[in-house]
């Protein structure tokens, strides 16, 4: 589950448009290799982050199994 | 409408509706154009804009409306360069009614788009695209629901497969019987409008999902997800990725060459069986200006046309099947730390087949600083032409041993130079945005779409560059026959002298003035060299012939300094225009020239010198 979004406004809009804002749930597919990006699944929709964008983004886990990106 | 593209937008035209189209990015607003408008679209030049608009003239039941695409878009209120174009287009032109088109099986998202759009009070119509996925991923939408929710008409389509076309167009046209012609409005205060009503629309979107929609318990696109477990796997993607790239460089050199080689030969044909019998009677110089000059000129923009054709119908399969962004995440964690990312790698790996429409590809990065770094150091990757000149050279001066080593290393410096470039100048051309990209289900691309894409860039390559190409193919012709009288690029033509002027610079890089008249025909184009060097040293008989001439003044040191020179700078005067024309900016396009002049340089005179102290001749 998203709990905040701590980035500047464009990046945000940008989130918001895809899906991703405070109080949705999303899932991590996978990462890339080298620090590579991560793979994300929200709602109807799949993308790409890159990671210093995913560290930026505050998350509760829903599956303590699944760490937060 | 004409289909010139290059007279002045017609904007807007009176007593004509304007209909615009206005999405998110990949909801597929370019495919419902297309197959609207069935490709008579133009590219408008519109005043205060930056970016070309797709404009054309539709006729709906007799009445003429203008339909411009609009880039797409994630938000009205987003910060980047289309989200601002987009703004300022309704803020600045009167428009009757606003096509609002949404991904169907993302509606879960897409529909803030629609709220948006509708708090600025103008006429809209939504039409819910890619019916076929929504009934794939099981989402079901209550058309009628929706439409009661949100007071404007929706329509279920899909694009690409031609369903529910009809029905759009009847539905548009009923949208505007409403308004009578010049009732189109301007948007006032938009910001302030969609400020105001931001909390809102998040509330609002809920109710209407919630009443309209129903979701799939879980994911259904299991076929998506099976496909990236193989092309994204952590070990085996990259592999599976260079190979897909392999094979389509091959496909598309397999035929490109052939086809290129063909043509040549056509206008070469031309040119000497009934050109030049008919302009026997005209003055010798007159007749050699056209038969040389001109077609030659002619024959450099149409060699590419094939090449670009096969590109684009390659590039059209890799993106429309959504592996384009999955190449992205694969070179991304690299790319990312060269200030570019995945695209750009796919994009200079096909410059290795021909640069031209590497950079015209460049154009599906939204971000200009991405672009921009992109087109500087796509111009580095070792094109065909290119090879063509060092596989001649090495056969000159070295053994075929030695010669697939002098190759094989001017590929390592083609992406070295690329690599330093890169990082030299991220900083400069920093890509504004951050990388968030969508990565679509996988599609099956359909032949007439990838079909009239291609089409549609060779013709916009044959119309930009043409000219510009000619000017410049014309100009080196003059050099090299001007004064009158002299032999063709001879010690006494404009270009010998010019040869004979830049000695000071070039002789400490081993380059000869011959040599130098040489460099001058690569500029044109790589294609030319060797015959440029067979008339400068007036040895057109033969290849061999004209090996023992070069090698007899050439040492190897100075020949492998030439090839290096070669690689690196300017590769061929299309590569300049559609540079000049992607990047709308003569500053950046002569800093790209420039660059790799002294890149080119720099190289050679470091390889000969160190050469001249080792004792190498
Ligand atoms: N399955 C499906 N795919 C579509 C449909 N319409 C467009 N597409 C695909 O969606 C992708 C994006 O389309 P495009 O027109 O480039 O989107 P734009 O970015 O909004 O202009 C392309 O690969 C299209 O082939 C449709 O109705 N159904």
């Amino acid at each position: 589950m998203v709990a905040a979004l701590a980035v500047e406004p464009g990046l945000r809009h940008r989130l918001e448009a895809l899906g991703i804002k405070p109080g949705q749930s999303l899932k991590v597919l996978r990462r890339g290799w080298w620090s590579g990006p991560i793979h994300l699944q929200v709602g109807m929709t799949e993308l790409m982050l890159r990671r210093i964008d995913a560290a930026r983004i505050q998350v509760f886990s829903a599956d303590p199994s699944r760490a937060a990106p | 409408m004409t289909h010139c593209l290059d007279s002045a937008g017609v904007v807007p035209v009176s007593g004509q509706a304007m209909v615009t189209v206005v999405g998110m990015p990949n909801t597929g607003k370019s495919t419902l154009f297309s197959q609207l408008t069935a490709a008579h679209a133009h590219i408008g030049n519109w005043p205060g804009l930056t970016v070309d608009l797709l404009q054309a003239e539709l006729n709906l039941e007799g009445r003429r409306v203008q339909l411009v695409d609009l880039p797409g878009i994630y938000d009205l209120r987003g910060h980047s360069e289309d989200e601002a174009v987009v703004r300022r287009f309704l803020e600045s032109t009167p428009v009757d009614l606003v096509v609002i088109t949404l991904n169907a099986s993302q509606i879960d998202r897409q529909l803030r788009l629609a709220l948006q759009v509708r708090q600025l009070g103008l006429p809209a119509l939504v039409l819910l695209n890619m019916a076929d996925e929504a009934r794939r991923f099981g989402v079901g939408i209550d058309l009628d629901e929706l439409a009661r929710r949100l007071e404007l008409p929706v329509l279920l389509i899909s694009a690409k497969y031609r369903q529910g076309l009809a029905l759009a167009r009847h539905a548009i046209t009923k949208a505007l019987a409403a308004s009578p012609p010049g009732a189109g409005r301007m948007v006032l205060d938009l910001e302030a409008k969609l400020a105001a009503a931001d909390d809102d629309l998040a509330a609002a979107m809920g109710p209407i999902l919630q009443a309209a929609v129903t979701f799939p318990a879980q994911w259904r696109d299991a076929l998506t997800r099976r496909l990236d477990r193989w092309l994204l796997h952590p070990l085996l993607g990259l592999p599976i990725f260079f190979l897909v790239m392999a094979l389509m460089f091959q496909a598309i050199y397999a035929l490109g060459v052939p086809m290129q080689q063909a043509l040549s030969a056509l206008i070469d044909h031309f040119s000497r069986f009934v050109l030049a019998p008919a302009l026997a009677s005209w003055p010798p110089f007159l007749s050699a200006f056209i038969t040389d000059g001109l077609v030659l000129g002619i024959g450099t923009v149409s060699a590419f046309l094939p090449v670009i054709f096969l590109f684009f119908l390659a590039m059209g399969v890799v993106e429309d099947s959504g592996y384009l962004s999955r190449a992205a995440f694969l070179m991304d964690a690299f790319m990312e730390r060269l200030g570019l990312d995945g695209r750009s790698f796919v994009l200079s790996l096909m410059g290795f087949g021909c640069n031209v429409p590497a950079i015209l590809g460049t154009r599906v990065m939204r971000s200009s600083g991405l672009r921009l770094l992109s087109m500087l150091i796509i111009p580095f990757s070792l094109c065909s032409a290119r090879l063509n000149v060092f596989l001649f050279m090495a056969s000159v001066f070295f053994t075929p041993r030695q010669g697939a080593l002098v190759i094989f290393g001017l590929y390592l410096l083609s992406f070295g130079a690329a690599i330093l470039t890169a990082l030299l100048f991220k900083g400069r051309f920093a890509s504004e945005e951050s990388l968030v990209l969508e990565l679509p289900p996988y599609r099956l691309p359909t032949l007439p779409q990838i079909w009239g894409r291609a089409w549609a860039e060779v013709r916009h390559f044959w119309f930009w560059a043409r000219r510009f190409i000619l000017f410049g193919v014309v100009g080196i012709w003059l050099l090299n026959n001007l004064p009158f009288g002299v032999a063709p690029a001879s010690a006494q033509s404009l270009s010998g002298q010019l040869g004979e002027l830049l000695q000071p610079l070039l002789a400490p890089i081993g380059i000869n003035p011959r040599l130098t008249v040489a460099l001058v025909f690569g500029f044109i184009a790589k294609e030319i060299v060797l015959g440029g060097l067979a008339v400068i040293y007036g040895q057109t008989a033969s290849s061999s012939a004209l090996g023992h001439a070069l090698a007899s003044e050439v040492s190897w040191v100075q020949a492998v300094s030439f090839m290096l020179f070669t690689l690196l700078y300017t590769p061929c005067l299309s590569t300049v225009a559609v540079i000049r024309t992607e990047s709308k900016r003569l500053g950046f396009t002569l800093f790209s020239v420039l660059w790799s002049l002294v890149l080119a340089w720099l190289v050679s005179f470091c390889f000969y010198q160190l050469a001249w102290l080792v004792g190498w001749r």
